[in-house]
């Protein structure tokens, strides 16, 4: 009659001794050797921490319709310009020319954020206004919600300088963002929430470029207009105005941010269990091993009678 | 010593039928010799025969004086040392493996190893093999591999123009019909004209180019004569061309030339901005003529207004001559009967142009003057009579009309407006139909380059498109006097109301003006409390204020928001509704700045001020939005789009919600709950644990 295995199921083996014996000692070496080095290994092996990381956002912004503009024209010191602050606009006085402005941004997957901004500026100028150079600020809205909750106000700033007098200028960009330290986790975030150009001031050095470039670029996160393929088209005809067309898409950004405790924690302990399983494998060998062939004395208590083995 | 290496060049012919390669050498072949056996190149640094290379040492042609002179090129016999690799032992490499030096790599070169090349054979025997490496290679050449030929045709293949395809010219001029491409000078690269652009079907051209006019360009065959264009069907000379209305038929083509009496407008002027606007002189609106006192309320509004009396604006009628196909002609310094201006106007059905009625005007141009060419092409349906969509016929008329989206708006394209009018001589008086000429439309100011209010004209709104224009009023301090600003006050808001004077807008595309729920109501903020309420001057109290060259409160701007709505999706279109309409005022003081260069303040030295017209338009839902039931810490943690931190309760179960893949829980649930079902029942019947 053919024998099978019917059950089967382990058995405890249980090893005792005193607190102060040798068994205790390899014990707690073990033990020692089992949880601290996979600590070691991890940390080691670097990026233990994970105190910065990056995760991806599209970002909510909006055209503020603000902007400041200066067109260079030929001969020394012939400008005109337009910003959509009164007070500039005052102080500007005879160099004021007023423009044609319309905007529109665009949504085309249906987000409920932006994804372009559409942008037109007709200058009217008269035919013997040369224009050869184009400096343009345009002022931005810019939201993060996914992690902090971040509101500041930048800018797209287009800089082009032409040795032909121009009739359209036409940019065609990303709206980029800069970013110099990491962003935090969670929170509310106004630190940058402040106008870039103070049009309350009728200083004149409030609206210097130098000024107001200054300031904005010592901001952490600062955002600019990626436009390498700006076009300058000659040929202004007769009675027709100057225009500035723009083409700026927003873009999905990588930030960096600062991670909170429990991400922190979650991901070190992800590493660490990861290691200690094989620690913890290798040295139940041992121990095993080493009790089993009594290589320290204790005193066996088997899970089954002696006399039965009689 | 140098060793030249001459490879057989061989040249192969092909036969295209039998596909086999006939060798034709063209010398002798040099016969590679086994490099395992036979040094190629002993000295690879000795790059010219019979020359010392400075630096190489091994180059026999130096003389061991000259070898003095130079310090040798180190590595094998002259030549560069290969890199040390990363995970070579003595690699000094800055990106070393992390495990270094452990698993090290340590190198042996003996020349006792014996690792040589195989001796290959020559490309002769492996014919084919090369044939089918050859194959597999992208190879680029500058040779143009395109036909040099810009005729194309409608690319179905069918006889006739689609949208796109350039418009095709027949010549009569000789037996077999020659054909060309109809052109216009367009702008392309950046800015620059290209004199014969193809014109397209279907693609309306609005250009314009300029030329500074010289002897040359004063010739029959330039750019600015009349033979450049199209000429009439008529025309049989040789040199003429037709336009081809379907295949190889001529369409209809009549050409209307005139000539223009002053030609100023096209030449660019040498005005400068200080004579158009002279420094200090006042320049005001064209007509401050207010209403009647009977019909002006306290801001100057006419309030009975007659909106079945108001007619379109005038359209000015050109100033030309008509005349004949002239050549250009020089006289004394002058260019008679340039063209500086065409237009062609072409009507067309279904695949064919029917006709195409040009305009072109002459101009007489004085030589080294600046002139700029319009050009211009419309393209214009034939429109016969009712047929399919046309339920939205409103107006009852019998030619094509433009709508502004089927349904909902489309960007871009005209909002309508205009102004309700009732019956009032009938009791109760009843609403008849919304007046929507261009005097009862929204519209913005649009200046010249003086930006002057005395010549501002009007420009109606696009859907969608924020818009923002100003124009100026060069006031001195006489007319900022108390009574002056009252008046003034009054004159600006009559001519602020009278760019956005509409009641209603048009909630969509195309609407029914004798059916008011087609038109939505425009809000205005009421003026008349600043008008009236005295108790804001302070110049009415206190005699202190009562100063010359300073007016307070003054409306200097019209702002127009307009609420607009996706109201639902056809064919996957949103369908844009114009919602509400909003219209308010800006209000300023408006005081003359003393400065050393205008010290006249208080004399007759005019400064500029701004009154701005703002169109904002404004995305509004569609339906109510549900009100936020939770205080949240950040309000967008209410909102279902966004997922600050990406741990909403919603996206719990990321991979089977809407959000991963677009599938609807409905979809994804079910498909998932089989899954498990199949692998429940696979994981009873293998039972692999137990």
């Amino acid at each position: 009659m053919a024998v099978y295995e019917v059950f089967s199921h382990p058995e405890l083996r249980r090893y005792k001794t005193s607190i102060c014996s040798k068994a205790s000692l390899m014990m707690l070496f073990i033990l020692a050797l089992t949880f601290i080095p996979p600590l070691f290994v991890v940390y080691r092996s670097y990026g233990f921490w994970r105190k910065t990381d990056y995760y991806r956002e599209y970002p909510d912004i909006h055209f503020k319709r603000e902007l400041l503009l200066v067109l260079e024209l030929e001969g020394e010191g012939n400008y005109v310009t337009y910003g959509t602050f009164q007070k500039y606009n005052q102080l500007q006085n005879a160099h004021l020319r007023v423009p044609l402005i319309t905007s529109r941004e665009t949504d085309t997957n249906r987000d409920g954020k932006p994804d372009s901004l559409i942008f037109n500026l007709e200058m009217p100028l008269l035919d013997s206004e040369n224009v050869l150079g184009v400096k343009l600020i345009l002022i931005f809205d810019y939201k993060l919600h996914q992690f902090s909750s971040l509101t500041m106000e930048s800018i797209g700033y287009a800089n082009y300088d032409a040795i032909k007098p121009g009739g359209k200028f036409e940019i065609l960009g990303d709206l980029r963002v800069n970013q110099k330290e990491p962003i935090g986790y969670r929170g509310v975030d106004n630190r940058y929430n402040t106008s870039v150009i103070d049009s309350t001031s009728v200083y004149a050095e409030s609206y210097d470029f130098i000024n107001i470039f200054k300031s904005y670029t010592s901001r952490n996160l600062t955002t600019y207009l990626n436009a390498p393929y700006m076009v300058w088209s000659t040929g202004r005809g007769a009675s027709q105005p100057f225009v500035i067309s723009a083409t700026i898409n927003y873009v999905e950004e990588q930030f960096l941010y600062t991670p909170g405790f429990w991400y922190l924690i979650k991901w070190g302990w992800v590493q660490y269990v990861s290691v200690l399983l094989i620690f913890l494998f290798f040295f139940d060998r041992v121990k095993v091993f080493i009790y089993q062939n009594q290589l320290v004395p204790t005193m066996v208590e088997k899970p089954w009678r002696e006399e039965k083995m009689k | 010593m140098n060793v030249i290496l001459r490879i057989a060049i061989v040249a192969y012919l092909f036969n295209a039928t039998a596909g086999q390669e006939v060798p034709v050498p063209s010398f002798p072949e040099t016969v590679i010799t086994n490099p395992a056996f036979q040094e190629v190149a002993p000295c690879p640094c000795d790059l010219t025969a019979g020359n010392c290379d400075i630096g190489c040492c091994c180059d026999m042609s130096c003389t061991n004086d000259e070898k003095q002179t130079f310090t040798c090129i180190p590595g094998l016999e002259g030549g560069q040392k290969a890199p040390v690799k990363t995970s070579h032992c003595e690699s000094n490499d800055y990106n070393k493996a992390d495990w270094f030096p452990i698993l090290c790599v340590h190198f042996e070169s003996n020349a006792l190893l014996g690792f040589f090349y195989q001796w290959q054979q020559t490309p002769k025997y492996l014919i084919q093999a090369f044939i089918a490496k050859l194959s597999t290679l992208f190879f680029y050449s500058y040779s143009e591999t395109e036909e040099r030929s810009l005729f194309d045709a409608a690319p179905d293949g069918f006889p006739g123009y689609m949208y796109g395809v350039s418009v095709k010219t027949i010549s009569p001029s000789t037996g077999s019909n020659k054909f060309g491409i109809l052109a216009l000078p367009q702008k392309t690269l950046t800015g620059q004209c290209l004199n014969t652009a193809p014109v397209r079907y279907l693609t309306n051209i609005t250009s314009s180019c300029s030329f500074q006019m010289t002897n040359a360009l004063c010739s029959p065959e330039s750019i600015f004569s009349a033979r450049f264009f199209i000429q009439p069907s008529s025309n049989s000379t040789p040199s003429s061309f037709n336009v081809a209305g379907f295949d190889t038929t001529a369409a209809e083509t009549s050409v209307s030339y005139y000539k223009l009496v002053n030609s100023a407008s096209y030449i660019k002027s040498q005005q400068s901005f200080n004579q158009v606007v002279v420094p200090g002189q006042e320049y005001r609106f064209a007509s401050e003529t207010l209403p009647n006192s009977t019909c002006m309320d306290y801001c100057g509004n006419d309030k009975c207004i007659d909106y079945n009396a108001i007619p379109d604006p005038d359209i000015i009628p050109p100033t030309h001559n008509s005349s004949t196909l002239m050549p250009p002609t020089l006289d004394s310094g002058r260019c008679l009967n340039a063209v500086i201006d065409v237009n062609y106007t072409i009507t067309w059905q279904g695949r064919t142009i029917q006709r195409l009625d040009a305009v072109v005007i002459y101009g007489d141009i004085n030589i080294n003057d600046t002139v700029t060419n319009r050009y211009q092409v419309q393209y214009v349906h034939n429109y016969t009579g009712a047929t399919n969509g046309t339920a939205d016929n409103f107006y009852n008329v019998s030619e094509s009309y433009k709508r502004s989206g089927r349904t909902g708006y489309q960007f871009g394209e005209p909002v309508f407006s205009g102004s309700p009018v009732y019956n009032n001589s009938a009791v109760p008086s009843y609403f008849m139909y919304v007046n929507t000429n261009l005097s009862r439309q929204m519209t913005v100011f649009t200046t010249g380059a003086d930006g002057l209010c005395l010549n501002a004209m009007k420009k109606r709104l696009l859907f969608g498109e924020d818009i923002s224009t100003s124009c100026s009023l060069y006031l001195n301090a006489n007319s900022l006097t108390l009574a002056n600003c009252n008046t003034l006050r009054k004159v600006i808001i009559n001519k602020l109301n009278l760019m956005m004077p509409s009641e209603v807008l048009g909630r969509r595309g195309y609407n029914d003006p004798k059916n008011l729920n087609y038109w939505v109501d425009v809000f205005r903020e009421d003026l008349t409390y600043y008008c009236i309420g005295s108790d804001l001057y302070p110049t009415f109290m206190s005699p202190v204020d009562n100063l010359t060259g300073i007016c307070y409160n003054m409306t200097n701007g019209i702002h127009l928001d307009i609420m607009y709505a996706e109201t639902g999706r056809s064919n996957n279109n949103s369908i844009y509704e114009i919602l509400g309409g909003r219209i308010s005022y800006s209000k300023a003081t408006w005081k003359i700045n003393c400065s050393p260069v205008n010290s006249q303040c208080g004399k007759n030295y005019a400064q500029p001020f701004q009154i701005s017209t703002t169109v904002r338009f404004i995305k509004v839902p569609g339906n109510t939005p549900a009100p936020s039931a939770i205080y949240f810490d950040k309000p967008e943690e209410d909102d279902p789009n966004l997922c600050p931190g990406d741990r909403c309760w919603d996206n719990l179960f990321y991979p089977w919600t809407e959000k991963h893949l677009g599938d609807t829980i409905n979809y994804t649930l079910p498909f998932f709950l089989i899954c498990v079902l199949f692998l429940i029942s696979y994981l009873m019947v293998t039972r692999p644990w137990w």
